[in-house]
């Protein structure tokens, strides 16, 4: 297991560099001048190549590349202009608000979709089954920032149950209570699309299970349906479902992009949008980054779960 | 009716299990599939049944209506199974349930398939002991160790913590025999269990299952393709095709006098050891029955070669015809007894 | 003295096995391990093991799809490795047919479209001429015409196969290896297909292979028996000797537990227990690799590998044991064998 891990990690390696040149191209290929951007049409040509000169744009490609990766192994992301702090600050202070949405998004997306997927495999083709197709289907297809826009008309607007914005209450202390309800509307928004696919994998990796050899071992002993789910089927489906659930935590965090940005939450992905906005090249360069490489962090933990649930794979 | 009213006492000299009229079949309506049509079968205490056929005869369908266990879409579309006189199909599921390892058991043929792959063998044997029969642990473990060392397994203790696929075929196919037999069973079912073995393996596995259930004081019904497999273990034999019982019959009269054609050809199809390679092989011809196509009349008449044309448009009963016989046939013609021995009868010929 | 159709000499297949981060090569798995025997033109020698014998594996080695770690093969006079280098030769001297009918088929392919394929592939025939040779080989292995419009799912598995040997005729082999091939039909079909195989041999002068696990059908098909055990020939001969009286315990072992389909037979007869211990390819034992399993075992089976030897010299039938010659090994063996065929 130990050397499973171990020569999984090695191959991540390769796949953050190919991150980080992808990023680093990004801000290459995108039109416009850096320097304009910074100082604005009004600064004198001077200014400008004292600028680019400072920034090290007049280097060769390869050159700025190894500049920028000697500043990241430092922890030096640029300067973000929007909110005139380094961009590593901007990203470390929002990062946890993100984190917090993202963990409680597929934590509920997670359990609610393993569930009703299960549920539904128990009796392919009866109306459950196919009321959950349905739910699935309207899941799978709405944009996430109509639900969380409908979701604050109704719970916000209408029956005033819930707050509309923000991660903390205006007035009043704050607390974790307030903190809570102002998860909830977020959290199922962006929760959503995710829960959706779960539901359907979880669903069609059961029925995979459910008819196997040993689950009519189990049976003929006289083991009952409930152990016979949840001992027996549910480990055997589950590998197939976290592959699932695991992509879903790279979606998720780019989701929480729209997400945040209806309902104000202060994290990476609001910022991300603002950056957009305003062309604020090296906090979108580092946010971008941040997120893959937690996506291909994720990813290699989603496999050693995997081998964990299937002994056969680490031995391999 | 004398005797259905006896066999639902209690009766320890009636069969311990009892099939009547079984069908089973798939689907609903207009659209039902049916893969077993008609199969009446007894075994009693102790008594070791081998029940031979080939693809498409439903053996191992059968078992697993008589166990409730068919797969999704299945159904039992006629008949009755009594276990000592109770019929299984007007239990309730949790009644069933009860009934399935403690009072009919069964081993599957692919002993890799039927292990969960993701539970050790300790865990696996042991979970109806803790959570059905309220054994602690460790004399759940303690049980599961001496069943090991029954069936021939060295080194239990380790093989407990073991997962299937460390072991060999050889001995997943003993681990797969003493979860069946963990409640005592009074009926063991096997069901192919030595199609996936090595030759060498097939032989010692056999004469486990043998020995454990006349140790035991089990029935055993042994399902199988092999007719050297049911000339070894078993007291009687009945013959399927197409669903349908077509020969009932003492071991050593099945293959001393088979009468229906069927069981003859199969028997003469089989190559054997001591053969010429210059005799050709006598296979029979034609194809194996479709239960999506089913032939009028009887079953084998396609293939027969003492077909006469009732054979194509009616039906046989499986009944013995010959005086102070139990060896049961299901064929108009019954050509390899002497007329002279058959009963006068008023069907038709 | 006509030379064997097919020889191989001192063979050895060898996989390496890879362990740790940088995949290096830690050992051998030994599937097949210096085999020498040889097929007559014309005549089958049935290969007989079980599962980790090495069996199909050098039945494979023979089309060259499991690589010859060392050792020499000549298929009709001619050197495998060289006939290999010359792309599209060996195809046309050999051929393979598998077990199972559902897997060796291309089910998107019509049975038509799959033997068409083959002759199109070597430039056998185009068109026409195509179509009039499928039917031909049709013919050849008793399906009617109509079989070439049908997708191979709806033929049953005696169909299928006889869809696989037709694909096999199609480049008019004079070798072909036949590896399981009735081992997933029905028992009552079987003799369909070795029959059609027979006759085959005999109208076109095939030479086979025939691997297997069954010795009764080995028995009907084989002129002689090659058996195999752990990687290793333990004994091999013309059939009826090798059967009536053979000379190693595998082979009676083998013998013994073949399930007779004769009730009185089979509850009498001696059999020889083993104790079934598979050797493990990855770390053989020095000396008899059959030494786990045997029940007469002694030291110097677990220290020398004995040589293939026959009785008194005889060169036709031979096997690897160091204790063939005595007589009440002999007479075990030779009883138990008896039993099995009476």
């Amino acid at each position: 297991m130990l050397s499973f891990i171990i020569h999984r990690a090695l191959q991540i390696i390769p796949v953050i560099f190919g991150v980080t040149l992808a990023t680093f191209l990004l801000a290459q290929i995108i039109p416009g001048d850096p320097a304009d951007v910074l100082l604005g049409s009004m600064a004198t040509e001077e200014a400008r190549e004292q600028l680019r000169e400072s920034l090290g744009l007049n280097e060769p490609v390869y050159v700025q590349y190894a500049i920028y990766l000697q500043k990241l192994v430092q922890g030096d992301l640029g300067q973000s202009f929007t909110f005139a702090q380094p961009v590593s600050q901007v990203i470390l202070e929002r990062l946890s608000n993100t984190a917090l949405l993202a963990i409680a998004a597929i934590i509920l997306a997670s359990v609610i979709g393993v569930a009703a997927g299960t549920w539904a495999a128990l009796k392919p083709g009866s109306a459950r089954d196919q009321g959950l197709s349905v739910v699935v289907l309207f899941f799978n297809s709405m944009p996430s920032f109509w639900l969380g826009l409908v979701l604050i008309l109704i719970f916000g607007l209408h029956l005033r149950l819930l707050p509309v914005g923000g991660m903390q209450s205006v007035t009043g202390g704050g607390g974790v209570l307030s903190l809570m309800a102002h998860m909830v509307l977020p959290t199922i928004t962006l929760a959503a699309w995710s829960l959706a696919v779960i539901a359907r994998m979880t669903r069609s990796s059961i029925l995979d299970v459910i008819n196997s050899d040993y689950i009519r071992t189990a049976r003929s002993r006289g083991v009952g349906e409930a152990r016979i789910v949840l001992r027996h089927a549910l480990p055997n489906a589950m590998p197939a479902v976290i592959t699932v659930i695991g992509m879903q935590m790279g979606f998720l965090l780019s989701g929480a992009v729209l997400t945040e940005t209806v309902f104000s939450w202060p994290g990476i992905g609001l910022a991300m949008y603002q950056a957009i906005s305003t062309r604020d090249i090296p906090l979108i360069q580092g946010g971008i980054l941040v997120i893959a490489v937690a996506f291909v962090l994720i990813n290699f933990a989603v496999d050693v779960l995997y081998a964990y649930f299937n002994p056969k794979i680490s031995v391999a | 009716m004398t005797m259905v009213e006896q066999t639902q006492i209690l009766s320890p000299t009636g069969p311990v299990l009892e099939l009547r009229g079984l069908g089973v079949g798939y689907g609903r309506g207009e659209n039902v599939l049916q893969v077993v049509h008609d199969v009446s079968l007894s075994v009693a205490r102790g008594e070791a049944l081998g029940i031979v056929g080939e693809s498409g005869c439903g053996k191992s369908q059968t078992m697993l209506a008589a166990l409730r266990l068919l797969p999704r879409g299945g159904r039992v579309t006629s008949g009755q199974v009594f276990l000592e006189g109770r019929n299984l199909l007007e239990l309730s599921e949790r009644e069933m349930r009860k009934v399935r390892g403690g009072g009919i058991a069964l081993i599957s043929q692919d002993a890799l398939t039927a292990l969960n792959p993701a539970m050790t063998i300790g865990a696996q044997m042991a979970e109806p002991m803790v959570h059905y029969q309220g054994m602690t642990r460790a004399a759940a473990t303690k049980r599961c160790t001496e069943l090991l060392d029954l069936v021939g397994i060295p080194g239990a203790a380790a093989r407990l913590r073991s997962y299937p696929h460390e072991l060999s075929g050889g001995m997943r196919q003993r681990a797969l025999i003493a979860m069946a037999i963990s409640a005592n069973p009074k009926v063991l079912i096997a069901d192919e269990p030595t199609t996936a073995l090595d030759v060498t393996t097939q032989s010692q596995i056999l004469r486990l299952i043998d020995r454990l259930r006349k140790d035991l004081g089990m029935a055993l019904i042994l399902i199988t393709h092999d007719l050297g497999v049911v000339a070894g273990v078993t007291d009687r034999v009945s013959v399927l095709y197409a669903g349908r019982v077509v020969e009932t019959a003492e071991t050593q009269t099945l293959f001393e006098s088979p009468r229906h054609p069927y069981t003859k050809a199969l028997l003469d199809s089989i190559a054997r050891l001591g053969d010429e390679s210059s005799e050709r092989l006598r296979p029979i011809p034609g194809l194996p029955p479709d239960p999506n196509n089913p032939v009028p009349g009887c079953p084998f008449n396609p293939r027969c070669s003492h077909v006469v044309p009732l054979c194509r448009s009616v039906l046989p009963e499986l009944e013995d015809r010959v005086k102070g016989g139990s060896h049961p046939v299901r064929c108009h013609v019954d050509p390899y007894v002497e007329p002279a021995r058959r009963l006068a009868s008023g069907a038709a010929r | 003295m006509t030379r064997p159709a097919i020889q191989l000499e001192n063979v050895s297949v060898r996989y390496p096995i890879r362990k740790g981060l940088l995949r290096r090569v830690v050992g051998e798995v030994h599937a097949v391990e210096d085999i020498s025997f040889s097929i007559n033109e014309g005549e089958t020698v049935g290969l007989v093991g079980e599962s980790g014998s090495g069996k199909s594996t050098t039945g494979r080695a023979l089309l060259g799809l499991s690589p010859l770690s060392a050792g020499e093969v000549q298929c009709f006079g001619r050197d495998l490795r060289s006939l290999l280098a010359e792309r599209g030769t060996l195809p046309r001297v050999s051929q393979i047919v598998f077990q199972d009918p559902y897997a060796s088929l291309n089910p998107r392919m019509t049975v038509g479209e799959t033997l068409r394929e083959v002759l199109e592939v070597h430039g056998l025939a185009t068109g026409a001429a195509a179509k009039a040779r499928v039917n031909q080989l049709l013919a050849d292995v008793g399906l009617r015409e109509d079989i070439a419009e049908r997708h191979p799912h709806s033929l049953s598995g005696g169909q299928r196969q006889r869809v696989a040997i037709a694909r096999a005729l199609a480049i008019e082999p004079r070798f072909i290896v036949l590896d399981e091939v009735v081992s997933a039909l029905d028992v009552s079909i079987q003799g369909q297909i070795v029959n059609l195989l027979q006759d085959l041999q005999r109208t076109r002068n095939l030479t086979y292979l025939f691997i297997t696990h069954d010795l009764s059908i080995v028995s009907h098909v084989s002129h002689s028996i090659v058996v195999m055990y752990g990687g290793q020939i333990m004994e091999k001969g013309p059939r009826r000797s090798v059967f009536a009286a053979p000379l190693h315990p595998y082979t009676s072992a083998l013998l013994s537990a073949v399930p007779i389909p004769d009730p009185k037979i089979e509850r009498t007869r001696p059999r020889l227990d083993v104790r079934s211990e598979p050797p493990d390819p990855t770390a053989p034992l020095p000396g008899c690799r059959f030494q786990r399993s045997c029940p007469f075992a002694t030291q110097i089976c677990r220290t020398e590998r004995p040589p293939l030897r026959g009785l008194g010299g005889d060169t036709d039938h031979v096997a690897a044991c160091h204790r063939m010659e005595e007589p009440h090994v002999r007479e075990a063996l030779t009883r138990t064998a008896r039993g099995a065929l009476s």
